[in-house]
């Protein structure tokens, strides 16, 4: 039995990814659910709900976490999330021999599906989802107002797992672009490296390429010579290096495998090593905002608050009339 | 020519103190200086409040700073009608106080960003400027800035970087500038006193008794809270957002001991190379850090106005009632 895993971060095609592993004859269950995009995003509710979130709140993480350590897999709270993911997979792949799936921050809790995947016995094979990081920057900042520079943090925290994760592992990178542009080539890179026998008939394939690739609905474009002038991407210029290096591999020009990508990879680690600290900083900044935030929505949402409402005014109105008054004296005085 | 002396350097790091000093010295500091305060300085800020509150925190409003900044010099380049009108102010001002003496000192916490407009008002006095900065161990700094404001570890370091040491040396850049160690003026105060009377040339202005004074009564080791080592930068963790802090802190105590001048071609070509590392990898990432400390700032606002609001304070009870009903509801859901 075969598992295919999407990862990479949102807004980088990941669910048009997985709309084609579909269209290839790979089951995604039932389960899947959408909101954010016009045409589904194609994420299983149950893991990305029940599982991929309790992971995180049991290990007090969330996805925008800017901390790359390795996920404790024996950890206390796990045992019985595991058990869950296990049964979860383990009804999934009883209606079907090959499951694909994708959930928002799976690519920051591989150990722990590598873990399930490992107690199921099956042949994980993961899908990197690659889109210029600034494009899916833009496209977080549409949908939720968060600082480019903030995903393009994001967009490392996840690329970096999702690569060291799956080494040794059957993986391929797939450039969101290459497969709205190319479809056909891109999916059949896809089903050879992945080894998926040709499961599926030609009218889903078309299907998926005339009725479901809508390149309308892809509203950013950006190159990389856009990355590169972009004044966000100063503060975390290590994307241009590895967006540059995961689209050769994308394009199959060098593999993971090769001297080159090895080399490279290591130079990057060790550049975002010595950034680390820093980004972390930049973590607990944003937490402590999130705090606040939550804290005065919290005031502002509360009965007393909303009964005081005319109290409010009128404390307002006197404290305007107060400040003028002696903007007035200080005036006269001058 | 009249001469005036410029204190600069991290707030909580002894400029006070050696403020103190230049003035056993001779130098006079206006009579127009702030109180002094138990929590922050319990012998005196020795800051004069028409230069700090009329003056210079006029001018950063004016220019509108943020940490991104390197190079101030274009932005006091530029036309700007409130900056015109404040140095002719300033000027008038330091013609009053130079009028009684030939040698004037002050100083303030903002002043190492806002040099460029000072030394646009010396030039338009016949006034000869001269710069002491004294310097502390970073460490040190950040942990008594954090005790009298409850400030971040890091974010007290990102100051002495980015707010007091970098600016400093910058744009005293040829200028008569001497470094002078907190530590080393506590502990031998009388020959820092001559170090600093022999680099100006001073002739003797006041009675040797001031000095005797200022060494044995005015320097109070028991307000010396905090004593890093180099040992402790080197291995505090909050230095790892801050890794410049440790070289610039190495080539500062070089020039506070004489071992090398401002001058020297080891101190410029350290420099240089600093500060280029400090444009190119850092002073993005702690401009995106300052981004969101102001919006922390913003909110941090918000609900203090909220909590010091009389319509708050008269909702207490009901308040409290509609929090022990929440509690309630949320522990019976659970």
């Amino acid at each position: 039995m075969d598992v295919y895993v999407v990862i990479g971060l949102g807004r980088s095609g990941t669910s048009t990814i997985t709309r084609s592993l579909q269209a290839l004859g790979v089951d995604l269950g039932d389960q899947t659910t959408g909101n954010l995009n016009a045409k589904g995003s194609f994420e299983d509710f149950d893991v990305s709900r029940v599982i991929n979130r309790r992971v995180l709140e049991a290990l007090n993480y969330s996805w925008k976490n800017m901390a790359l350590t390795d996920l404790a897999v024996d950890h206390e709270k796990l045992i019985l999330l595991k058990a869950k993911a296990v049964a979860m997979l383990n009804q999934r792949l009883q209606k079907t021999k090959r499951f694909a799936f994708k959930a928002i921050s799976t690519a920051k809790m591989l150990p722990f599906w590598q873990d399930v995947f490992r107690t199921l016995n099956v042949n994980d094979h993961y899908i990197i989802a690659l889109r210029n990081p600034l494009a899916a920057a833009f496209s977080y900042q549409r949908i939720n107002g968060a600082d480019i520079e903030l995903s393009l943090l994001q967009w490392l925290m996840h690329m970096i797992p999702a690569i060291e994760r799956t080494a040794h592992r059957n993986r391929i990178v797939v450039h969101f672009d290459a497969l709205l542009q190319s479809p056909e080539k891109e999916m059949q890179r896809m089903q050879t490296q992945l080894n998926i026998s040709m499961l599926s008939d030609a009218e889903e394939k078309n299907k998926f390429i005339h009725e479901f690739l809508d390149v309308k609905l892809k509203h950013y474009d950006s190159t990389v010579q856009d990355l590169n002038a972009h004044s966000a991407m100063k503060v975390a210029p290590l994307c241009v290096k590895m967006y540059s290096l995961l689209w050769r591999v994308s394009k199959d020009e060098i593999s993971f495998e090769s001297d080159e990508f090895v080399t490279n990879w290591k130079c990057l680690r060790e550049e975002f090593d010595a950034l680390h600290p820093l980004y972390s900083y930049i973590e607990v900044l944003l937490t402590k905002n999130k705090s606040l935030e939550r804290q005065i929505r919290g005031i502002r949402k509360s009965i007393a608050w909303k009964l005081s409402y005319p109290l409010r005014l009128l404390d307002q109105s006197l404290r305007a009339r107060r400040r003028k008054s002696r903007e007035k004296r200080k005036l006269l005085i001058a | 020519m009249k001469n005036v002396f410029l204190v600069l350097g991290m707030a909580r790091s002894g400029t006070s103190a050696v403020a103190r000093g230049l003035s056993a010295l001779g130098i006079e500091f206006g009579d127009k200086l702030a109180p002094a305060d138990s929590l922050w300085n319990p012998k005196g800020f020795w800051e004069d409040t028409d230069i700090v509150y009329k003056v210079n925190r006029s001018v950063m409003f004016a220019i509108d700073y943020t940490w991104k900044t390197v190079d101030w010099s274009a932005a006091f380049a530029e036309p700007n009608g409130n900056l015109m009108r404040l140095k002719k102010y300033a000027v008038n001002l330091l013609q009053q106080r130079l009028a009684t003496t030939h040698y004037y000192g002050f100083k303030d916490p903002r002043i190492a960003k806002i040099l460029p407009f000072w030394q646009n008002v010396f030039k338009s006095l016949p006034v000869q400027d001269h710069y002491v900065i004294v310097l502390r161990n970073p460490l040190s700094s950040a942990y008594s800035y954090q005790r009298v404001t409850g400030c971040d570890i890091e974010t007290g370091l990102l100051l002495w970087l980015i707010m007091h040491l970098v600016p400093a040396i910058q744009d005293s850049q040829g200028k008569n500038c001497i470094m002078v160690s907190f530590d080393a003026m506590m502990q031998d105060p009388y020959l820092q006193l001559a170090r600093i009377k022999d680099f100006f040339n001073l002739p003797d202005l006041a009675d040797a008794n001031e000095i005797e004074v200022y060494a044995r009564q005015f320097l109070d080791k028991k307000l010396q809270h905090y004593e890093y080592t180099r040992h402790d930068l080197l291995n505090h963790p909050a230095v790892k957002v801050t890794p410049l802090c440790i070289d610039m802190y190495d080539l500062f105590c070089q020039l506070a001991s004489d071992e090398i001048t401002f001058e020297s071609d080891t101190f410029q070509s350290t420099w240089q190379i600093l500060m280029n590392k400090y444009e190119q990898q850092f002073s993005s990432i702690y401009g995106y850090m300052e981004t969101i400390s102001k919006r922390n700032k913003l909110f941090e606002r918000t609900l203090r106005s909220i909590h010091r609001s009389i319509p708050w304070k008269l909702t207490y009870v009901l308040r409290l009632v509609e929090d022990t009903v929440r509690t309630y509801r949320k522990k019976y859901a659970e």
